[in-house]
Formats: C-alpha cells, sequence, structure tokens
C-alpha cells in the first residue's frame, strides 16, 4: 500500500515537473486536471461536516438579495464578475482561473461550504479570506451566499445596477460620468477624444 | 525517492499560487450608423472613428436608465456606449440612448 501511494506520488510528481518545465509558471495556462481533483478535494476535506451541514440563517427576501448584490458588486465582482461567470480581466488571469459560478459546479456546493469559501478564503489561489475573524461580518456573508444562488438569474437590469456599484479610480467615474452625459443628449463635441477609448489595465 | 516526491508536489502547489497581469478592456462612445442583420452594427466614435461592434447571444443590452433593452431597439443614429468582452472583438454591453436623442 506504501509503495502504491509512493509510486503514484511520484508518477504525479513526474507529471508536474514535466508540466511546469514545459509550460513554466505562467498563470495564463489553464489548471490541470489534477490539481483540479486535489484542489477541490482538499477543500471539500478542509470543511467541517458541521460547516458544511451549515443552514443560512439569513432568510431569502428581496431586501436581502438587494444588500448581497450590492456586496458582491462592491466586492467579488473585479474577479468573478457581476454575473458571476470570472470573465474579467483579473478572474481569467488568476490560476486557476475564477470559476463560472453560475455552473452546478458551484451551485452544488452546500451553503455551508460557499459560507465557508467566503469566511476563510482558499490557499494557493486567488480568493482570500473575507470579513472580521471573529464573525461579527457573518451575516453580510450569509446574504452573499443568498445572492451566489441567485446568480444564475441576474437579470440585465440587476447588472447594470451592478456596474454602477463596480469599485472605480476616480479616471473611471469622471469616464461613466461622461457616458452618463453622452447618452443622456450632451453635446459630443465637448466629451473629450480620448474618453471615447478606455483601456483599464489591472495589475 | 521520497524527497523527490515531496519536492514534486511542493512545485504543484507552488504553481498554484495566483499571479494576475490582465489586459485591456475597452468602452467605445459614438453614434450607430449602420446596422447589419447578422447582430453586427457600425457605429462614428466621438473622436472620429469608424468602429465595426460584432454582438453575441451573451451581449447584454441595456437602456441608459440600467432597464433592460432588446437588440432590435437599436437604430441608426442612436448614441451607444460599448463595453467590449476581453477578447476585444464582441461586444459586452451596448447601452443605447433613449430613441428620441438620436
Amino acid at each position: 500500500m506504501l509503495a502504491a501511494c509512493i509510486a503514484a506520488a511520484i508518477i504525479a510528481g513526474a507529471i508536474a515537473t514535466a508540466s511546469i518545465i514545459r509550460h513554466g509558471l505562467s498563470a495564463r495556462e489553464d489548471a490541470t486536471l489534477v490539481e483540479t481533483v486535489i484542489a477541490r478535494s482538499v477543500r471539500h476535506l478542509a470543511t467541517s461536516t458541521s460547516m458544511r451541514n451549515a443552514r443560512n440563517p439569513v432568510p431569502l427576501n428581496a431586501q436581502v438579495l438587494a444588500e448581497g448584490r450590492a456586496h458582491w458588486a462592491d466586492h467579488c465582482a473585479i474577479c468573478h464578475g457581476n454575473d458571476g461567470s470570472g470573465h474579467t480581466e483579473i478572474g481569467r488571469a488568476l490560476y486557476p482561473k475564477a470559476p463560472d459560478m453560475r455552473q452546478p459546479r458551484t451551485q452544488n456546493l452546500t451553503d455551508g461550504e460557499l459560507f465557508s469559501i467566503i469566511r476563510n478564503g482558499v490557499r494557493l489561489t486567488g480568493m482570500p479570506a473575507w470579513g472580521d475573524p471573529a464573525g461579527h461580518d457573518d451575516d453580510d456573508n450569509w446574504k452573499l451566499v443568498r445572492f451566489i444562488r441567485h446568480l444564475p438569474k441576474v437579470t440585465p437590469e440587476e447588472a447594470g445596477q451592478m456596474e454602477k456599484l463596480n469599485p472605480k479610480s476616480p479616471e473611471e467615474w469622471q469616464h461613466m460620468q461622461q457616458e452618463t452625459e453622452f447618452l443622456a443628449g450632451a453635446d459630443a463635441s465637448s466629451t473629450p477624444a480620448s474618453t471615447s477609448t478606455t483601456h483599464s489595465h489591472h495589475h | 525517492m521520497k524527497k523527490f516526491a515531496a519536492i514534486s508536489l511542493i512545485l504543484v502547489l507552488a504553481a498554484s499560487t495566483a499571479f494576475a497581469h490582465a489586459g485591456h478592456i475597452h468602452n467605445y462612445m459614438g453614434t450607430v450608423t449602420m446596422l447589419h442583420g447578422d447582430g453586427a452594427f457600425m457605429m462614428k466614435t466621438t473622436d472620429g472613428k469608424d468602429l465595426t461592434i460584432q454582438t453575441s447571444a451573451k451581449t447584454k443590452w441595456l437602456h441608459s436608465n440600467s432597464h433592460a433593452a432588446k437588440r432590435s431597439e437599436l437604430m441608426v443614429g442612436q448614441r451607444v456606449v460599448v463595453k467590449m468582452m476581453t477578447d476585444g472583438k464582441t461586444a459586452d454591453t451596448v447601452t443605447m440612448s433613449a430613441p428620441m436623442n438620436k
């Protein structure tokens, strides 16, 4: 048994080493199947049964969803996207890439598992631990869990509202204001040419 | 041999450390100049450039008040703000002015 485990570890290590030699340490690559399986298994095992089975103490209602949506737009969307697709500049450049949270792989996690991931983060990924370690922000995290359940049904109107809540630099705020004024009929000739093309860089 | 296996596993984990280097997202402001049957449209940006914007089933269409719009509501002469997808080719979101502002 021990020999089999060692052999498996050696094979996995050899594959990983070959992969690193071939591809380097670029974050542009997709995570390998082996890494994904190991990471998900470890994450599952690292979540206690009581946490995994924990029920969301926050009721589902419009107010909670609105608060979760605003929180998501302000804290999560920069990587995960307002719609949870992960199709953002940062989300696509992470290793592993931000998952499409609308898909069963995320939606099939229990509320407790989602809460645990938000509260504790996931090591060796881009997912940080959110909130006060003492648990003062637990309600906000449970509201996020409610909103994560809603991600497959986010409407274009909700996405539009969330865009206004996404973190922005002073320059981006200025551009958003100019775009709003432009759509409202402001004189296009007074709009600086440089605002017609916005380059966003995130490092 | 065990040491080799351990080092290899550490390398696997080390390779998972997240680094981010992102590209560009483009927003274009301008006026619709032509509609194509395949969902694409042409626009003239506020700095005078002519662009062809591709759209897809994933493209979100909005009115300037953030209410949902439809592709079929887009008209020549209408002002639009287009946020491109990260591929730089397809519109992620097209926000259109009210028809009276065309």
